[in-house]
């Protein structure tokens, strides 16, 4: 099968994947007892205000039509209404999608960057002092909470040395830079503004690192397994047979072929990381769709609860999607 | 969420560095010390432009999604409401008194069924257009039509016909029966300019879509940036038609910062001006840093304990009193840290008429003489105590009586649940929690507002009236408190309202919060006042130098 076809029937197979999951959150969202067209309308509406909600946004009928509504509607675009800002959750996605899909992607550079070599290098000098120093980074990513380095690294370098800013996108007066994609360093960058570039840089910074620490001990570990399951290979020994430098048995050889699982891993790693930033945008004051799923959720205000599933879900699959046809190219044995 | 211990320890040492001074002493956040590092050079220039510009910075937790006058209705949409559009009368101070503002004045028949309001002339909208009686007519009739937000304030006294504009200068308003609070009504009617609702109406929608995120108000503010979710920037109408009284901000930013301390280090090294929605523990911190103003305010927002007075062991009135000696109210107000009184009956002391003397204090021995009354639940019982999940002062009253109750063989179970998912289990007496503490606000500093909402069976299953208490002799009271337009017939009314509330125990009546936006002491002629969104007004804030 050649790469067309393959890709071709991987797309087709995208679309039972996100009904699947339209079904899922559409139905764990309407089981809950709470009735959202209360919640609109407050304590002191009457039954005839509470009624007009409900039938406004169509809470009045079946389950099963509701759906269907909901899907036709998703087809042409249409992520419905907010019950509680009565604002298109398109626009809201829109607004807000860019800020998250920002933090994660430098979160995910910043942890593949990093977390790549300390795991070659955890694995290079096995129980040795360099390997306990990345154990221990790795532990303390992962089980330090979220909240706390926020915090922590905000009294730091935001409160005490004043080199980053606490919060935000950029300072609250500045106005952001024309959108193009939405994402300030991108945009600034291809506006051509250098200020706006570093000031949106340094407030990416902190929400950054935070939110890279869990995938970068993910992926230093699995790195790490990885490369000695394949540094006690025979083609290893072989290459250092030949005469081959230490470097190059190590970076050419044995980290390209243990690189496959890890692979996996960070395309993983990077939908749990789009999945996972609310604590971060909360600490932050960074508006992305995390804080904005997690609002909708509190109100039970259903349009955006699924608007923002259905949009993680589709970058999920793409994104796996993205990391098999990878597979290929770091792994020639491997065709489609 | 809260702040880790650590921090506090922190936060001290860094409150006394030489930056965090220098950058205190600076006005509107700009400090020498940031100028010292690559990012302070970069921000001075951003901070210069706000002190240059008298912009004020106010952080909230929480989000405004929707302005319309006839939709949105909660505390930030009040705020930012009561920026960009005008009332007939409306709230100032504390305790709060109702103030003529686009009204000169107004008269009222002995029934208080037939209210009259003289407008005052120089009146303008934002765009240089009168303000009519017209416009409050239709502001009004556009409330009623659409049926949301503010509409249960009106819907049940008057009719779309019943209001009148007999010259351009006068509305007049004939209800459909006395409605005694009515003047407080007013305060929330918001009043639209008719042309720009009009040209903005899409679908027949009555200008609502356009409305969520724009203004046609004649308020002292319009909107100048509007990023939903993460910041709003107001501007002031310099031609405002009520002039300015003195050096008055260019604007101010309303900017979404959920995290409390956040705020708190924002406040601290002069990033933001204004905060709310601090926790206790933050805003004690921040009282003890040079150039933060916390004040001290009592506010109208009580806070109590609703009791189930349907079903389980808190429909017997014996239970709900021993519950209610055995409560520690002491230690209540050390997790407020300081920054909550005690409340005597179900209305803050500030509102007129409100008991002053609790009855009930904490007395076990008592506790335990009044749950021996009870035939059923005087050998102990098993009780659930439900809270908002993630409301830490709330957890924390849950384990006050779990401690307090296991004295009288009570095992109190706590457990979190989310507000949706409460407020479904309110609806029948059956689901609804047993105990469930619940925060007041009002909307207008009177009996009525408190009472209604939480004791007129007609309330009965919403979350204010989680408790289920229905008894005619307090809806005869309430529906006479509500009609009768005498004031001290009312207070009278009132008075036996609260007595056999307090007597039957039917919640238990804790605190009425402390609050009061905490500031930079750059801020100046800041003014609180404890109604629903008028905790902070920056009509009459300016900026020192």
């Amino acid at each position: 099968m050649g790469l067309g076809r393959y890709l071709l029937r991987r797309i087709v197979l995208l679309v039972p994947t996100l009904l699947g999951l339209s079904i899922l959150t559409f139905v764990i969202s309407h089981i809950v007892p709470a009735d959202p067209a209360k919640l609109a309308a407050g304590p002191r509406a009457t039954s005839e205000m509470v009624e007009s909600i409900r039938k406004d946004y169509g809470l009045d009928q079946p389950l099963i039509r509701q759906y269907f509504t909901y899907i036709s509607d998703l087809f042409r675009g249409d992520f419905g209404t907010s019950i509680m800002t009565q604002r298109s959750v398109s626009s809201d996605l829109a607004a807000r999608f860019p800020a998250t899909a920002e933090l994660v992607l430098y979160a995910m550079v910043l942890a593949i960057v990093v977390g790549v070599p300390l795991g070659i290098l955890s694995a290079v000098y096995q129980n040795r002092w360099p390997d306990q120093v990345i154990r221990i980074l790795a532990i303390s990513s992962v089980s330090l909470p979220q909240f706390w380095i926020g915090i922590l690294l905000q009294l730091t370098f935001a409160s005490s040395l004043g080199w980053l800013p606490l919060s935000k996108r950029l300072p609250t007066l500045e106005v952001p830079p024309d959108k193009i994609t939405g994402m300030y360093v991108t945009d600034s960058l291809l506006n051509g503004d250098v200020h706006l570039f570093l000031m949106s840089l340094k407030h990416l910074a902190l929400p950054t690192i935070v939110l890279a620490m869990l995938p970068m001990a993910i992926i230093m570990r699995t790195l790490r397994g990885d490369m000695l399951n394949v540094m006690n290979q025979d083609f290893v020994r072989v290459a250092r047979a030949k005469g081959l430098s230490e470097v190059k048995v190590i970076l050419g050889h044995a980290a390209r072929n243990a690189f496959i699982p890890s692979l996996t891993m960070i395309g993983l790693s990077f939908g749990w990381t789009l999945g996972g930033t609310v604590l971060v945008e909360v600490i932050f004051d960074w508006p992305g769709i995390g804080n904005y799923a997690v609002e909708a959720a509190g109100r039970l205000d259903f349009a955006p609860i699924m608007g923002v599933t259905m949009l993680i879900g589709v970058v999920f699959v793409v994104l796996n999607l993205v990391v098999d046809i990878l597979y290929g190219v770091i792994d020639p044995r491997i065709s489609y | 969420m809260r702040v880790p211990d650590p921090q506090t320890a922190l936060s001290h040492r860094f409150t006394m560095s030489r930056r965090s001074l220098l950058r205190t002493s600076a006005v509107v956040g700009a400090g020498a010390a940031m100028a010292t590092s690559p990012y302070g050079r970069a921000a001075l220039a951003s901070m210069a432009a706000q002190k240059s510009s008298g912009i004020a910075i106010f952080s909230s937790a929480v989000d405004i999604p929707n302005i319309d006058p006839a939709v949105g209705h909660d505390g930030s949409i009040a705020m930012a409401q009561k920026h960009l559009y005008d009332t007939l009368y409306r709230h100032q101070g504390n305790p709060p008194e109702l103030v003529p503002w686009l009204a000169k004045d107004h008269s009222v028949n002995d029934d208080a069924t037939e209210w009259t309001f003289n407008l005052d002339e120089r009146a303008t909208f934002a765009d240089g257009s009168p303000v009519t009686a017209e416009a409050v007519v239709y502001s009004l009739q556009r409330v009623l039509e659409i049926n949301r937000g503010i509409a249960w304030m009106f819907a049940d006294i008057v009719d779309a016909d019943g209001i009148t504009a007999p010259d351009e200068h006068t509305v007049k308003f004939v209800l459909n029966k006395p409605y005694a609070p009515f003047l407080h009504a007013t305060a929330w009617l918001f009043i639209l300019n008719p042309a720009i609702v009009d040209e903005n109406e899409k679908d027949g929608d009555r200008g609502q879509e356009w409305l969520t995120n724009n203004a046609a108000g004649s308020g002292p503010f319009t909107i100048s940036r509007w990023e939903p979710g993460n910041l709003y920037q107001f501007d002031a109408n310099p031609d405002y038609w009520r002039g300015w009284e003195s050096d008055y901000l260019e604007g101010f930013v309303y900017q979404v910062s959920e995290e409390s301390s956040t705020k708190r280090l924002a406040l601290q090294q002069g990033d933001i001006q204004l905060a709310e929605w601090l926790s206790p523990q933050d805003r004690q911190l921040l009282s003890q840093v040079e150039g933060v103003v916390v004040p001290q305010e009592p506010s109208i927002t009580t806070y109590t304990i609703k009791l189930n007075s349907k079903v389980g062991p808190t429909s017997d009135v014996h239970v709900r009193r021993a519950l209610s000696y055995a409560f520690d109210y002491e230690a209540m107000l050390q997790v407020m840290s300081g920054f909550a009184t005690r409340i005597a009956g179900p209305l803050p002391l500030s509102i007129t008429g409100a008991v002053q003397e609790p009855a009930y204090e904490t007395n076990l021995d008592k506790a335990r003489e009044e749950l021996a009354k009870s035939e059923e639940w005087a050998d102990g019982f098993d009780i659930e105590f439900v809270y908002v999940a993630g409301l830490d002062e709330e957890r924390q009253t849950g384990q006050i009586l779990l401690d307090q109750l296991r004295e009288l063989n009570i095992n109190v179970k706590i457990t979190p649940m989310e507000w949706a998912n409460a407020v479904a289990l309110f609806e029948d007496p059956e689901t609804s929690p047993a105990m469930f503490p619940i925060y007041s606000g009002s909307d207008f500093p009177d009996p009525d507002n408190y009472l209604w909402q939480s004791f007129h069976s007609s309330s009965a299953g919403t979350w204010t009236g989680a408790d289920h208490y229905v008894n005619p002799d307090i809806d005869k009271l309430l529906e006479d408190g509500r009609s009768n337009p005498n004031e001290d017939e009312r207070i009278a009314i009132y008075d036996e309202a609260q007595t056999i509330l307090i007597d039957e125990a039917v919640e238990l009546y804790l605190f009425a919060s402390i609050e009061g936006m905490v500031h930079r002491d750059s801020v100046q002629g800041y003014q609180y006042c404890p109604v629903m969104g008028s905790d902070v007004s920056f009509y009459t804030i300016s900026l020192s130098e």
